[in-house]
């Protein structure tokens, strides 16, 4: 099995050094390789499980408006915002100054 | 005999008479933490001035002649991956630097409710990830009964505070095996309810279909209290049940004579330490003398459900995760753009089993890769709790050892994730199957014949909700150990207080 791990760390955002991509590819591959044995069950026409228990039933929220957490104790946690909103560096902007926390 | 030595169970009632007061347990409970903290690093903040205030204000009520609730002033640890307001929220993880909870899980909540004092935060692997809690950006937490060896993981902090005598009780979170397995490793009580039983509201989500919130205790009925407390039906959890809450507490005594127990044999011929199959096999003779009939059953697709847990709990999981991103809390890094912030921040945050988990689980739900991994994983998942209603129609619960082995070195399997894995190979069928789970301390093994002895762990599965049986065939079980059980604990105790202060080990890859 093999992995393409730069499109996978693409998919996830992650940026991963060489070696880390090294790394996670060797394993990835033993964790995938394993599992192979999986494709020996005959799974044909099962459901598929995604909850447990016995929900099954999904339950929806009633969708009423309701207070949330107060606007300033929320700003609070943001790295960084501007008046009543989060604010965050511009989109594909190469050149600006860095932006952010550290 | 100090206050902590107590037991939760005369602790509270004494509380309850107003022979001791909250304040004077939680004293004697930061002192023992004191003493044997720099050892084990069970903690990643402990928030004294908050405990105070807490204990204060169920005295209070005492005082007053209110009911401070069932917990009246048990001190309780959280794992930290359980929003407390007011306090850092860390998950272990340097992506949320400075995550502070604006608000309770509803667990915490309702433990506050029934008169808890919560001592602080408690160390686990990153984000739930992993079985040793050695996968911390807060450094290693350390085995009391042996300081080289792991607590197991990841509720590792939250089970070695209970075994050091640091808290009477503590919450941790089972998405794998995570409070189980490490109860097992450090000689305590550990519950996994059904899946929900307990709201997950304000738990840092891991593996949304499967995670849980449960209690670690010194006791079963320790155990019994706290699920009493923090079970039930939650708006803000979609998945919890309308079902009452039992007084688990009150059927602890209910006769166990009768029941039948199934030894599913393919959990057994994965235990891997001899040690633990001599001890669990000694646990199933003192059962059968309980009057419950052992026999043996079979979970046909046992052998498989590891690798099913480790698709579907990283697919859930780099779903969940993908909300670390640094715009709205915890850290954020340098960067000239918004990909970059995002690349950099998840890059830099987070450490390597989360990245490798987050890579497993974005590839298993991948285009082209959907249909081979992930979607396969969850109809196997049918075929698993297939398995587990079949077993329970025949019997009332299953047994097996609740880890195929007891606590392994620091270091020893960290760098080796299918060896890591294997530790949860008896825990995960139970989390696939959304079925409650026990481990309760049922004998001593020793790998190495100079070391010290170390704890293995019996695993009591019940049914859907049926948690009373689960707790009430533990019970029976524990007050027959116990005048062994007891004073081994009580010796490991005394001995922790003479060893030398351990450095804290933070892994460079984390």
């Amino acid at each position: 099995m093999k992995i393409d791990v730069k499109h996978v760390a693409d998919l996830a955002r992650l940026k991963l050094s060489e070696d880390e991509m090294r790394r996670l590819e060797k394993d990835l591959e033993s964790i995938l390789l394993r599992m192979e044995r999986l494709k020996a069950l005959d799974v044909e026409g099962v459901e598929p499980t995604f909850g447990a228990g016995d929900v099954q039933r999904l339950v929806l929220d009633q969708d009423r408006p309701a207070p949330g957490l107060p606007r300033e104790e929320v700003l609070k946690l943001a790295p960084s915002s501007e008046g009543p909103y989060v604010s965050v560096p511009r989109e594909g902007t190469p050149g600006d100054a860095p932006q952010g926390s550290e | 005999m100090e206050i902590w030595e107590l037991g939760a169970k005369n602790i509270r009632e004494q509380v309850l008479r107003k022979e001791i007061s909250a304040q004077e347990v939680l004293d004697s409970f930061l002192a023992r933490t004191a003493e044997v903290e720099p050892k084990i690093h069970a903690y990643i903040e402990l928030i004294e001035p908050q405990a105070r205030l807490d204990a204060a204000r169920v005295d209070a009520l005492i005082m007053r002649g209110e009911d401070p609730g069932p917990l009246a002033g048990l001190p309780v640890a959280l794992k930290d991956n359980l929003n407390l307001k007011g306090v850092q929220c860390t998950c272990a993880s340097r992506i949320l630097e400075g995550y502070i909870s604006p608000y309770d899980a509803t667990a915490v909540k309702k433990l506050r409710k029934a008169g808890a004092v919560f001592t602080g935060k408690t160390n686990c692997d990153e984000f739930a990830m992993g079985s040793s809690t050695e996968n911390s950006a807060f450094g290693v937490t350390r085995n009391p009964w042996d300081l080289q060896r792991v607590p197991g993981g990841s509720s590792g902090g939250s089970a070695a505070a209970v075994a050091a005598g640091m808290a009477p009780l503590s919450l941790g979170s089972d998405t794998g095996g995570s409070i189980r397995q490490p109860a097992s490793f450090t000689g305590v009580c550990g519950l996994k309810p059904t899946y929900g039983r307990v709201s997950r509201y304000g738990l840092v989500a891991f593996g949304s279909s499967l995670d849980q919130i449960g209690p670690f205790g010194n006791s079963v009925w320790d155990c019994a209290l706290a699920l009493e407390a923090i079970a039930g039906e939650d708006p803000r959890d979609g998945t919890t049940s309308k079902r009452p809450v039992p007084r688990y507490t009150e059927g602890l005594k209910r006769p166990v004579k009768g029941l039948v127990a199934g030894v599913p044999r393919e959990m057994m011929e994965l235990v891997t330490d001899p040690g633990v199959r001599r001890e669990f096999e000694r646990a199933l003779k003192i059962i059968s003398d309980l009057g419950v009939t052992v026999v043996e059953t079979s979970l046909p697709t046992t052998e498989y459900c590891l690798d099913v847990y480790y698709i579907i709990a990283p697919s859930e999981a780099s779903s969940n995760l993908a909300r670390f991103d640094g715009v709205r809390y915890g850290r954020r890094a340098k960067a000239r753009d918004l990909d970059e912030m995002y690349y950099e921040t998840r890059g830099q945050g987070f450490g390597i089993e989360v990245q490798r988990r987050i890579m497993l689980g974005t590839f298993a739900l991948s285009a082209g890769y959907y249909d081979a991994y992930y979607l396969r994983a969850a109809r196997i998942r049918t075929l698993v709790r297939r398995d587990f209603d079949k077993a329970f129609a025949a019997h009332d619960v299953l047994l097996s050892p609740t880890a195929p082995m007891v606590a392994f070195k620091i270091g020893e399997r960290v760098d080796d994730p299918l060896a890591m894995y294997a530790a949860d190979v008896l825990t995960v069928p139970v989390n696939l199957a959304g079925i409650p789970a026990l481990s309760v301390p049922c004998g001593f093994s020793r790998p190495d014949e100079s070391g010290p002895e170390l704890p293995c762990g019996l695993q009591i599965m019940g049914k859907p909700y049926d948690e009373e049986t689960v707790l009430a065939l533990g019970y029976a079980f524990e007050e027959a150990c116990s005048d062994w059980f007891v004073p081994k604990t009580a010796a490991m105790r005394k001995s922790l207080s003479s060893q030398e202060e351990c450095e804290v080990v933070v892994r460079d890859t984390i």
